[in-house]
């Protein structure tokens, strides 16, 4: 019986390795870059120092774009999220994962301990024993005075 | 009221199955023995109270009290109704209930009216042999059961409220 080596790396691999590895170069690249050439860009690239009117109102017609499609992009957040959580809270036994837990941090256990229902363990002792001599007089008797009952 | 569900029920698993049934003989009598124990301490304490208050008004002649047979048993009488009427009507049980996680209800599973817990509470004592007959009948009633429709049942869960005899 041969065991199932499972998943092995392939040719494809290492392309894609490279893909992502000249994508990381190229983020770090352009991260080091663009700190380094800020203290100019913020000042040259301030939309008051712009030399044309017509791009800057081409850069506030984008930014009111930009702002209205974010509200969008949070109103439609807003709608879906109610309907996915129902969605999931649809599929999910919450009784059962409530009960799986309840079982696991013994909840009956504490109910007794934070009632003093019952004092210990030994009383609940005394009491299962009398409950199931209970059980065999009740037994013993109705076998003795009602025999046709007990087939 | 709503009952706990079963898996939130502060009663063991082993008990749960029997929960509202009729308690048998066994457990009865044990009941009925604590009870018993807690009555003789009752009236000894009665007697000790008794004879300090008599110490009390007369030092010089003061002479532990001898009461009759009758007496005591009269005491006795007294002290055991009161106290059966005023478990039953108060929280369904007394003592040696508790301890044997048993209650008395009427047929309908509801505490018992003051009238009903007088008349059971004289009947067990004048009668106390009556509870044997939970041993032979079929439905585990005692006599006093059978006369005053009234039932025992097992019920350990900690609530004030009881629940129909099954």
């Amino acid at each position: 019986m041969t065991e199932n080596p499972g998943p092995r790396p392939q040719a494809a691999d290492a392309l894609l390795a490279l893909a992502v590895l000249g994508v990381r170069t190229g983020l770090r690249a352009g991260g080091a870059v663009a700190r380094t050439v800020r203290p100019v860009t913020d000042v040259v690239l301030r939309p008051e120092r712009w030399p044309s009117k017509r791009a800057r109102l081409l850069a506030e017609a984008g930014f009111r774009q930009r702002q209205a499609a974010l509200e969008e992009a949070a109103r439609v957040y807003r709608k879906l999220t109610p309907l996915v959580v129902t969605d999931v809270l649809d599929q999910l036994d919450l009784a059962a994962i409530a009960r799986t837990v309840i079982n696991e941090i013994d909840l009956p256990e504490i109910i007794r301990v934070s009632t003093g229902s019952v004092a210990s363990e030994s009383v609940r002792d005394v009491r299962i024993q009398a409950i199931e001599a209970d059980e065999v007089v009740a037994r013993w008797f109705g076998r003795v005075l009602r025999p046709w009952r007990t087939a | 009221m709503s009952e706990d569900p079963a898996w939130l029920s502060s009663v063991p698993e082993q008990a749960r199955a029997h929960q509202g049934r009729r308690a048998g003989a066994v457990s009865r009598m044990l009941a009925a023995a604590i009870d018993l124990v807690l009555l003789c301490v009752l009236l000894g304490c009665l007697y000790l109270g008794w004879a300090g208050l008599a110490f009390v008004i007369d030092p010089v002649r003061f002479q532990f009290p001898t009461p009759t047979r009758v007496v005591i048993l009269i005491a006795a009488a007294v002290v055991l109704v009161g106290y059966l009427t005023e478990s039953w009507t108060t929280t369904g049980r007394t003592y040696g209930d508790r301890v044997l996680g048993l209650r008395v209800v009427d047929r309908r599973g509801r505490r018992l009216r003051h009238g009903r817990a007088v008349l059971r509470a004289m009947f067990c004592t004048v009668l106390p042999i009556g509870l044997l007959w939970v041993a032979v009948s079929g439905g585990r009633h005692s006599i006093q059961d059978l006369v005053l429709r009234t039932a025992v049942i097992y019920d350990w869960s900690p609530h004030k409220h009881p629940q129909a005899p099954r």
